[in-house]
Formats: structure tokens, sequence, C-alpha cells
């Protein structure tokens, strides 16, 4: 084959890695930064991590370009210690004020919701709050006595979610006037699940604050499938790279993030940096496989009867299970699909899926919504 | 050598890019990045409130309405057939009943016909009995085959379709092509109604762009059906009496006349009185409400009621949900949704319908499963690579 | 672009190829794995060999299945893109890794599209490249190399004229019989009958040691534990048994009957199964020798009353085929037909209605006596079934048994079961019974045709499926066809006009009474037609529904055409039929006016062409 062809497609990649990086800072938007595309080993040759790529756990100057508070929570009977994230709304003028709570999926963290979080403030001017957090065995949320060991099955997750959503309601939002807010239940892929299940086990009077649920990229039946591939998948996937810039190179190149603003900050945050400066993955798949049959099953079905407002936003092509074909055929449910997007849809696409957001709380937010109508002097009230 | 690396691609790479796509480093640091003005390219279930034609424009002006040019000469009166269009039609009748496609210059010569057979029929249009009335289709062409076995052969049987006949089954081509081409041939015969799937960002996602795609290899046919399924009237009135539409009412709709004063010719628009007619589902609850869909709204049997005795009409027949026994009274027989795709998506194992409105106005429903068909394609789906 | 040379639009193809080989959608990756045979047209043979195959080696290595899987297939139409078949081997290498993959389907095609090749090889190119494929793939360490040496073998096994090449390639091959993993033993097992019977074609080439290695290979087969590899073993025992007979070779053939009593008695039910499914095809390799085949009928009837509904449900479709190979009557009356007894009234409805196919074929090989006494009841008793498609299966087949005893015996079971298939909530049924009712006229006769079935018969007019009632009158016509005009007249047509007019009040019913009457105008004579059609179909020309005067007009052109023959009726062409067509090319409605159009162009023609 002919050199050129060669050194074409090789130039091409370059420059859809350089677009993909393009905006990134001035010092980055340069070759010499870029991941080496000839090889395809790991860790070759890597530049040191600049300002973007936190140093360690929890570096300070990362989170906070997207959430005003970190905030670690202890729950003795629930045996951890909670890494947690959040941002209250700037005031409390608009009429009505959502407030999201986001739920991230397994092997990811809280931080996978940052440039999502990010876009929904700039996009709603701060006129809105959110949450988010480490999940147990994920980021840097630990157990207070490592000895008595975690459960990770379902239901230890959607006791963890209700008793932090207790927390953080009463001990922020309460203040704030509650009459305004609204809350939206945000999860991703198994949080999606946490989040469908936990609708039933609120309090009634946190119950009565949701205005929805929002599934990001989650089909049971789907899910269910990809678990039997999991062993192969995580068989595909390193554990240790060389550095931060490494580990987040390797996602975009394996084509895990497409959108690099978004992995520089979830990435990092799935590993732990050891003195060698080599990063380790913190959670490891395999150890939850006991639990993996507890985590989807029935999804389908509660999400569909789920008495409040739901919409299911998936990313690639529309893969629904039965359950969720004959609910979406019977207008259950809102269903939208990203199809330039993988299966992190929050970090891959978050101005699109902000939108989307932003517009399934307008729309089923009764404080917002007064239908209007035409019909005559009688005026029918709406529901 | 030259090192310019934008080597043309070909029409079909070309298409799959879609225009709504949008690079979403550069729009999170656009300076001017207001909520208001970010336009995404939201192609989902639902049309949204969200603006996709600007991102259309600015990507690709191929995708606008119209870009397929079957409009370009509208004729000023109604499609006359001559002998040699009936012939030419009844060979694509027979050959599209084998399920077999037409070539992409037929299409847009089909196409071409049925603007001008389509752009004359109204808002409302209206239909004498005894016609059969049937439901969502959704590119189930042997099933569509089965119906026509169960209800008669058109010309011989009057049909009246409430759309959705393209998405989610394996032969949207097949099935929108031969009903086009049957409501050319036989335009009494047959009333083809819009659905929320006759559009251009649902079929993007529901299969039938990708289904296009595949058979022609480029996205001009479904560029031609889109541009056509703009003319589709939106709703039929049988003999005065069963208004008969996709979805439901809508709050800013009180009259039939109403609906006679709406410009159809556009995209189903993401809200107001078109999008309400084909997005809109009855509910227990009275009233109005926000549909659970994302698009239009719910209504009541109290709504049901009065726009009935309103308008001096004794029903109103639709399709849009899926219903398992093939069509299901709601509103103490005020409405009824029939759903005339057996087994839908090859998986959701319901009925299917269709209802009879003789000349007297008696109405005969005839449930149907699946047509026995050889070769059935199987429902394969790759296992997605989630990291969970 | 504007600055590209020449040299850049020829590579043009190539980097396209490339680009969008390297497209991060898969779909892409496969659309462009489809144009191969276009871009290596466009590069020449040349090109083809020396840019096009080397990179086409390197993606064989790196991507999806479903893109291996078109280039497998692509692959195969390559020979002539190379320049022929004296570069053919070139496209070995690649089709050498996409054979050794891990997905089956890619292997498959891989496979395939080798065998392709071989065929256009010279003797030469056979020895030095594709036979050494043929050991480097099955001398792999991976099992899926192995899986696709078995299918090459076909490919070379008679085209190797040396002897003891062939040798060698047989032991390679019962290498791969007893290798350690099933699924390569499964596929060397499965593809054996395929290289016995090209040994059967060219029934001189092979030699005594070749069968030695054969029957070493039969004998691994046969005694492997795996039960998915051993019932593989019925259709290698099948080809083994058609070699020697066509060699006229019997010292083997009790030998093999003891192998073939050995599978019919198997432990494992799956095996069982497969020597039921091929029962006759075993058993007939055995024909002519009564004593060979007498030692079968225990080992069938053990079969017939098998655990596993599965297989008998196998060997209920051979009853009448085995039986036929056994000569002795008194092993049919007293043996065979008990069985069919108690597989007639199987537990599993499977089992049942796969007899029913068959059995009646059982009548030709009894008297008529016999016939009554035995096989008769049996029928009956499977006509009253609950399952339907049993009921069917035995009246789709009933023109046997009418043929011996005369269909009359069974019409007091077969009423019942006809009324209720007619009545089955499944259209097909319904349909299914009245495709077999002209049958069962021509064999009941027109007696007692009018007293039972001829009410059952117009009911089906009035079904509520349309392709019933189509059917319902189409069913008119072949009655008529076999009763003749009188009877349809007195039976069909004077019934049809007396239903009330409350009934005609839909127009369903008088569409449906204008195409039974229309139908039957090519089967009536022309008085019936002039008579009693005629009228009728005249009143419905003002119909108020346009799809009845449309059907109408067609009819008109029906009526013309046969009352055209007899100039006596051409008054009444003139003075009823033209001019109510004249009316209705007036019509208001557009198809009304066209298919008056239509019929009055017919009704010219054929008037011009009478006179």
């Amino acid at each position: 084959m002919g050199d050129d062809i060669r050194r074409k497609l090789i130039l091409k990649q370059l420059d859809q890695a350089n677009l993909a990086a393009g905006d990134e800072g001035e010092e980055e938007n340069d070759l010499g930064e870029l991941p080496s595309i000839k090889s395809n080993s790991m860790g070759s040759q890597k530049q040191s991590p600049n300002g973007t790529v936190p140093a360690g756990n929890g570096d300070e100057t990362t989170w906070k370009q997207f959430f005003d508070h970190n905030e670690r929570i202890k729950i003795r009977n629930r045996n951890l210690e909670f890494n947690t994230y959040y941002s209250l709304p700037n005031s409390i003028n608009a009429p009505s004020i959502p407030i999201f709570i986001l739920h991230h999926g397994a092997g990811s963290s809280g931080l996978t919701f940052a440039t999502l979080a990010q876009q929904i403030s700039s996009q709603l001017n701060g006129n809105c709050g959110y949450f988010t957090f480490d999940a147990r065995g994920h980021g840097t949320t630990r157990p207070l006595e490592p000895s008595k060991g975690l459960q990770y099955d379902r239901q230890s997750y959607i006791d963890d979610f209700v008793e932090l959503l207790e927390q953080f309601y009463s001990k922020h939002l309460t203040q704030l006037g509650a009459v305004k807010l609204s809350l939206v239940l945000v999860g991703h892929s198994l949080g999606g699940s946490i989040c469908t299940f936990s609708h039933m086990q609120l309090p009634e009077h946190l119950r009565n604050k949701v205005l929805g649920v929002f599934m990001l990229d989650i089909v049971e039946e789907a899910a269910i499938l990809a678990l039997k591939n999991v062993h192969s998948f995580l068989s595909k996937t390193p554990n240790v790279f060389q550095s931060y810039q490494d580990a987040i190179d390797w996602s975009i190149r394996r084509g895990m993030s497409k959108n690099r603003s978004s992995a520089e900050i979830a990435v990092p945050a799935c590993f732990h940096q050891m003195t060698s400066g080599k990063v380790v993955r913190i959670t490891n798949l395999r150890d939850f496989e006991p639990y993996w049959d507890t985590w989807f099953v029935g999804l389908s079905e509660r999400f569909v009867s789920l008495p409040t407002s739901k919409l299911l936003l998936l990313a690639g092509n529309e893969n629904l299970d039965k359950e969720l074909i004959i609910g979406q055929m019977q207008g259950k449910y809102q269903l939208v699909v990203f199809q330039d997007s993988g299966h992190f849809i929050q970090e891959d696409t978050p101005v699109k899926t902000a939108i989307t957001l932003i517009d399934f709380w307008r729309r089923n937010d009764s404080k917002n919504i007064v239908i209007k109508t035409n019909w005559g002097a009688k005026n029918f009230t709406s529901q | 050598m030259d090192m310019d690396l934008d080597v043309p691609m070909h029409d079909a790479i070309e298409d799959q890019q879609l225009g709504p796509t949008l690079d979403e480093d550069r729009e999170t640091n656009s300076a001017d990045n207001s909520a208001g003005s970010t336009n995404a390219g939201n192609v989902g279930q639902t049309p949204g409130s969200l603006e996709i034609d600007e991102v259309e424009d600015l990507h690709d002006p191929d995708f606008k309405p119209g870009s397929s040019g079957i409009a370009d000469q509208k004729s000023a009166k109604p499609l006359e057939l001559t002998n040699s269009t009936i012939d030419q039609l009844d060979k694509w009748i027979e050959y599209l009943s084998k399920c077999q496609v037409l070539s992409e210059e037929e299409v847009a010569r089909l196409c071409k016909m049925a603007v001008d057979v389509l752009q004359f029929e109204e808002n409302v249009q209206p239909i004498n009995v005894p016609v059969t009335i049937c439901g969502d289709v959704h590119g189930q062409f042997h099933d569509l085959i089965e119906l026509f076995k169960i209800g008669g052969p058109c010309p011989d049987t009057n049909y009246l379709f409430m759309g959705d006949y393209v998405d989610r089954g394996y032969y949207s081509v097949e099935t929108v092509s031969l009903l086009v081409a049957m409501k050319v041939r036989y335009p009494r015969r047959i009333t083809i109604l819009r659905g929320n799937h006759e559009s251009r960002q649902i079929t993007q996602v529901y299969g039938f762009y990708d289904e296009c795609l595949r058979k022609y290899g480029s996205a001009t046919v479904w560029k031609m059906f889109t541009d056509l399924f703009d003319y589709f009237p939106i709703t039929a009135l049988v003999d005065n009496k069963i208004f008969c539409l996709h979805g439901g009412l809508s709050p800013m709709v009180e009259t039939v006349d109403q609906v006679r004063e709406l410009n159809r010719i556009q995209e189903v628009p993401h809200e107001g009185p078109m999008c309400d007619l084909l997005w809109s589902d009855p509910d227990d609850r009275g009233g109005w409400g926000i549909s659970p869909r994302g698009a239009g709204f719910t209504f009541g049997q109290d709504i049901s009621e009065q726009f009935n005795h309103t308008n001096d009409l004794s029903l109103i027949a639709r399709a849009h949900q899926l219903v398992m026994e093939g069509y299901a009274w709601s509103h103490q027989q005020n409405v009824v949704t029939i759903f005339s795709a057996p087994n839908y998506c090859y998986r959701c194992g319901n009925q299917a319908a269709i209802m009879e409105v003789d000349e007297n106005h008696n109405r005969q429903f005839l449930q149907y499963e699946p047509s026995v068909r050889p070769g059935e394609p199987t429902v394969s789906r790759k296992t997605p690579d989630y990291f969970l | 672009m504007a600055t590209e040379t020449a040299d850049d639009n020829s590579l043009y193809p190539l980097a396209l190829l490339m680009d969008e080989l390297k497209h991060d959608d898969i779909a892409n990756r496969v659309e462009a794995m489809k144009k191969l045979d276009t871009i290596s047209v466009a590069l020449g043979p040349v090109r083809t060999r020396e840019e096009l195959i080397p990179f086409l080696v390197e993606v064989a290595q790196d991507d999806e299945d479903e893109v291996f899987a078109v280039l497998s297939e692509e692959l195969g139409k390559f020979v002539p893109y190379v320049g022929g078949p004296e570069y053919a081997t070139i496209l070995l290498p690649p089709l050498n890794i996409l054979a050794s993959t891990e997905e089956t389907l890619v292997r498959e095609k891989a496979v395939d599209s080798l065998n392709q090749i071989a065929e256009q090889l010279s003797q030469e190119q056979l020895f030095h490249d594709f036979i050494p494929l043929i050991q480097h793939l099955a001398d792999a360490d991976w099992f899926s190399s192995k899986v696709s040496a078995c299918g090459l073998f076909k490919a070379v096994i008679v085209r190797v004229k040396d002897d003891s090449l062939r040798k060698e390639l047989l032991s390679l091959y019962l290498q791969l019989i007893q290798d350690d993993t099933p699924m390569v033993r499964r596929t060397a097992a499965k593809n054996l009958p395929l290289l016995i019977d090209l040994l059967t074609q060219n029934l001189d080439l092979s030699t005594n040691e070749d069968w030695d290695y054969i029957s070493s290979m039969f004998q691994k087969i046969i005694n492997d534990n795996q039960d998915s590899v051993k019932f593989l073993t019925v259709n290698t025992l099948i080809s083994i048994l058609q070699f020697f007979n066509a060699k006229k070779d019997y010292s083997h053939t009790q030998d093999l009957l003891e192998s073939s009593k050995k599978l019919i008695g198997d432990e494992a039910w799956r095996v069982r199964y497969m020597a039921a499914d091929r029962f006759d095809d075993l058993a007939s390799q055995f024909e002519g020798h009564d004593v060979y085949i007498g030692e079968l009928v225990q080992p069938f009837l053990t079969l017939c009353e098998d655990n596993e509904s599965d297989v008998r449900k196998a060997i209920a479709k051979q009853l009448p085929g085995f039986a036929s190979l056994v000569k002795d009557p008194s092993v049919v009356s007293n043996k065979i037909l008990p069985a069919a007894q108690s597989l007639s009234m199987d537990e599993s409805e499977i089992v049942r209605a796969s007899l029913a196919v068959t059995v009646t074929n059982l009548v030709s090989l009894m008297t008529k006596e016999e016939a009554i006494d035995h096989l008769l009841p049996i029928l009956l008793n499977m006509l009253k079934d609950e399952f339907p498609e049993v009921r069917l299966n035995i009246i789709a087949n009933l023109k046997v048994v009418n043929d011996v005893i005369g269909v009359d015996l069974l019409s007091e079971s077969l009423l019942p079961a006809i009324t209720e298939l007619a009545k089955d909530v499944n259209w097909r049924v319904r349909m299914a019974i009245i495709e077999y009712v002209p049958i069962l006229a021509q064999q009941l006769g027109v007696q007692f045709f009018d007293q039972q079935l001829s009410d059952l018969c117009l009911s089906w007019l009035w079904d509520t499926v349309y392709s019933i009632r189509e059917a319902a009158v189409n069913n008119l016509k072949k009655l008529t066809e076999i009763f003749g005009s009188d009877w349809c007249r007195e039976e069909i047509i004077s019934k049809l006009l007396k239903f009330d007019s409350q009934l005609l009040e839909n127009f369903v019913y008088r569409f449906t009474l204008l195409a039974a009457l229309t139908t039957l105008v090519s089967v009536v004579d022309k008085k019936v037609i002039a008579e009693d059609i005629l009228p009728f179909v005249s009143r419905l020309a003002d119909d108020s529904v346009p799809n009845i005067r449309f059907n109408t007009a067609k009819s008109y052109a029906k009526i013309v055409e046969r009352l055209s023959q007899d100039s006596n009726y051409s008054g009444l062409i003139k003075h009823t039929i033209l001019p109510s067509l004249e009316k209705l090319r007036q019509d208001e409605d557009f198809d009304v006016k066209y298919f008056a159009n239509q019929s009055l162009e017919k009704c010219n023609i054929t008037l011009w062409m009478r006179n």
C-alpha cells in the first residue's frame, strides 16, 4: 500500500482529533500535545498533565468549575462517607425552580454529570439546583468501617439514594422555601434503575416534590444482555494507565468518550493515582458480579407504570424492549434518541441533554404550565 | 502529492452524516450560547420544543422541506389520469404488492403525481360510506397484505388509513409506496391521512430513513416521501358523522371548521393545533392534560363529548396507540382507537383490527393476527457495550 | 481538491475505501466492503493484487465481525479481479485469516469462498497452495481453524488423482474426526457424508485403503461420547450404504445393518430422532434383502413407542414408506397398523398431525376389506381430533382412501369434522376446508352434497373475512363445474336470488352476490345467464355505492363474452346491456366511468370478433 495514502489517513485522523480537542485552550491546541495515532500501545510517550487534569483526588480546581460545593456526608447507619457535589439556585426569585438529582451508573462517578450540570446552570441562568454524588463502590465515597463489608445490590443503592436525598433536602432545600421547588430524578444507566425504583420508596413529602424521572440510556433487556458480555468487555478494558491523560486519551480513542471537555473531568474521577504517577481504576465491575442480577430486573415495567412524568433518553439506535415499546406506543412516557451520542450521553452531548432535561421540566411543571384553549366560554381545568 | 485531506465522499456517506449534528465542544465554548438561542439536533420521539430547522439549514441545506423537488412543478388542478398513467400505476401496484421496491426514478414520478392528488385534498377530507377504517401499519408490509385479505382489495373496498405507514417494521418503503400508488390510482377509493411518523424528524430515528438509505443507497427517496408527507390530509370526516385522525383533539381546535383553517402543508410542527391532532391521546382523567409523550395533550371524556356535540358527530376514530385487541373504545363510545399492526415490532403480541362502516353506519370490527410468512426477518439486536 | 493530480485521482478509489473502512459507524464499513468489487475493477488487476489485497489482509485482522463477514463473501468472487485463476492463490492468505476467526458466520463465508476459488484452481495450484492451506488450518491449535478445515476437503477429495495424496488427506480428516474439541468433531462428522457421496459419484476412484480410513472414521463417530456428534452417524451410514449398493458390493451389508440397529436403539434421544427422521432412506438401502428389512421391523415399532414425542413425530411420517418396503402383508396388518393406531391416539398433537400427513397412504398396501376393517376406524377417529391440523391433514389426503374404499364410508365422521372446521375461529382453517370441498363433492356425489353440504357452502358467502367470501365464490364455480349448470340453477342461483331484501341492504352482501353470480357466468348455460343472472346484475347498475356500480360494469363484459356466442341474445345485448354500460360511462364517479369504458371497449371487441 502506498505510503501517501497511509499518511493521508493518519493526517486526517489527526485532524479529527485536533477538532475534538479544538477549543480547550491555547496551549493544548498544538499537534505536539495530541495522542499518538500510529502507536496503539499504552503510555508510549505522554505529556505531564497540565492544569486541566486533576493531579489527585478531589483536586479543588477541577470540580469547582462545575459545582459550588463538594461536601463529604457521613451516614453512620449506612456505614458510608459519601462524596457529594451540589449547587443551589442563585436566587429564588424565579416562579419555579428545578432541582436536578443526578445518579451515575456502574463504574462511573458523580463527576460524569459535571459538564451537564454546568450546561443546565448556564441555560437557566443559575435559577436551578443540582446534586450528585459518588455511589458506594465508586469515586471517593468510602465505607466508614471497611471491615464490615458492603453490599452492592439495587436495594442498597436505593437506600443510599433516598437517605442522601432526604438529608440534602432538609439541610439545603427547605430553607429556600419549598413551594417553588420541584425535584427531577436523573439517572444514567444503573442510576436510571435506581431513580426509577427509588420513586416509590421516597417519603411522601419528598415524592410529592418529584416532578419526574429522567433515565439516560438504559433498557432492561439490553442491559441484561450486556451483563452477559461484561467479562469480555472488561478483559479489553485496561485498569492501569501511565497517567490521567493516558486514561482520558484511551477513553476517547476507544469511543467511550466522544467529548474531550467532559472526559477531562469525568474520566480522572474514576481513577486513583499511585505514588508512581500511574493511575488505577477505582471500581472493578467484576466485584459487583454477585449483585448484577438485582440491578435491572423489572425496570421497564416499573418505569412505564411509574405515576409521574417520565422521559427515556437513548443513545445511538432505538433499542426498546417489549415492555418499553408497548409503553411508548400507548403514550406512557416520552422517548428521545440522540443518534450521535455514545452510552455516556451526559458527557458526550451535554448541551442537547441539558436542553432536553430543561424542556422536560418546563413541560411537566404545573407551576409553569397553563394549558391554553380557545374552546368557547367554558373553561377546562388542567389536570 | 497534494496533502488536502478533504477527500470527497460519495452520496451515501455524506447522507449518513445527518444534518442535525452538533459539535458539542464548539457549542459549549461559544460565548453567546444562552438557552434561548441554542439549537440542538433533537431527533427524538417527540417533536419537542427544540427548533432544529436552523441547525439543519446550517449543516445541510438538502434537509430543507421541498429539496427533493417533487413539488417544484405543482399542477394548478388535480391530476387527471390518462390511460397510460393508469397502466403505469397498475403495473407499479402489481409489482409493489409482491413486496418489491420501485426504482428511485419511479418513486420520483409517483410522488410528483401524488402531490397533484394530495394538494387538492382538504384538511378535513370528506368521505362517504361504506368505508373500512384502519390504524397504524408501521412498515409491516405482510400484515398490510393480510389486512387487504381480511377487508377486501382496493378498489372494491373503500379504505381510510389514519397514518403511521412507516418506521419500526422492516418494509416501510414497500408499505408507503404501495399505499401512495393506490392513492394516486384510486383517489376516491382510498384516503391516507398523516400520522406523527410521517415526519422528517421521527423517521430519522425510527427506521424509515435508514431503510431508504439501505434500499436505495442514498437519502433521495426518503426526501421525496417526507416532502410528500407534507401534503397528506390530517383529518377526514366520514359522512359528517365520524371524525377520523391519527392522534386526537387539540385545545386549540373546538370545531371541525377550525381544522379547515390550518395550513397543513409543512413539517409536523412541535406544538400547536396540527401537532396536537397528530399526537394527542384520550385519557381517563377529565379535561386537558399534559401528554406523557412530550407532545400533544391528553383529553378527557368531557372534552370528547363536547367536541362530538358541538360538531354533531357520532364518533371520533383515531389510531396512534397500541391496543392489545386491535381496537378499543373509550369515553363511553365517543372515541375508538384502531391499531392495524399485529404483533407490533414483531414482538408485542397484540392483535390488529380494522373497522368496517357500512352504508347504514353499522360498524363491524375485524380482528386479525400476524400473517403467516416464510422467512420472517429475525429480530436480532446487537448487544451494546454498556459500561453500566 | 482543485490541485489534485491525475495520480491522485487514480488513487481515489482506494483512498475512499480506506476512509470508509475507518468510519466510526460499522454500517458504513460494511457498506464499503460490499463495494469492494467496484473498487477492484477501478484499480485493475495489477493494483488489486499489489495494493488492495495486502490492505485487505490488514483489515482482516482488525475490524468487527460484520465487516469480516462481508469481506469473506466478497473475496469468493474475486478471481477475475486479480487477473484470473493463475493469480487466484493470492486470495488464499486473507481467507486463511478469516477462516480462523471466532465468529461462525465469518468462517462459514470464508470456507464457501475458498471452495469457490478452489474450483478455479489448477491441479498444480491445489497441490502447492490449497492443500497446504487445508493442512495448515487442520494443524492449528485453535478449534476455529480446524472447523474451517473440515469444510474444505470436499473441494479437493476427488480432484486428487494421486492415491497417496488422497490417503494423506483422509488420514488428516481422520485426525479431525477424533479431535479433542466436540465442535471440530461435529463439523467433521457433518461433512463426511458429502465426501462419501463424492466418492460414490466417482465410483472407481477410491481404493480399499481409502475405505479403511472411512471405516475408522465411521467407528469413531458412532462411538463418540457426545450425542451431538454421534447423531450425525445416521447420514454417514446412509452414504456408506449408497456407495456399496452402487458398487453392488454387499459384503458389508450385514455389519451396516447391525450399526443401523445400534443407532435406532441408542440411549440418546437425539440419535434416535435422527434415525427416525431418516428411517425410510435408511431402510430403503436394504431393499431387496427381505430378511434384513424384516430385522428392522421391531426397531421400527420401538421408535413408534419412543418416550420422546419428537422421535414419535419423526417416525409417524415414515409409516407408509417403511410399510411399502415390508413385503409381508401380515406384518403390515398385525404390526404396523396397530402402531398407526396407537400413534393416532398419541398424547402429543404434533405427533398426530404428523401421522395424519401420510397415514392415508397405507390404504394402497392393503385390500379393501382390510382397509375398511383396520385403517378406516383410525381415520374416522382422527377426523374427530380436537386439533384442527390433524383433521385438515386427513381431509387433504382422503383421495387415496376414496380410490380404494369410497369416501361414503367416511361420511358419518367426515361431516361433523367439516362443520367444525368450517366454524373455526382461525380464518385460514376455514379457508383450508373450503379448498377441499370440491374434492369432497366429487367423491361424495351430488345427492349427498345437496343434503349435507350445500347450505354450508352458501353460508361461507357471508363470512366476515373477505378472503373466505372470495373462496366461497370460487367454490361455487368449481362445484358447478362438477355438478353442472342445471344443478347450479336449482341449488345455488335460485337460493342466492331468494335472499331477503334486508340482507341486501348491506353493501358487502350485494357485492358478494354480484361476485358470485358474475363468477358463475363462465360455467352456467346462457339461458341461466339471460334469465336469472342478468336481471339481477342490471338492477345493481343503479346501486347507490359506486364500488357496486363499477363491478356491475365489469360483470357486463363477462356476460357479453358468453351471450355473444349465441345470436339469439344479440338483441338483449344491444337493448339492455350496452345502454346500461353507456349510462355508467356517464356516471359521476371516475372509477365507474373508467371501468364502464373498459367494459364497453371489451364488449365492442367481442362483438366485432363475433361478426
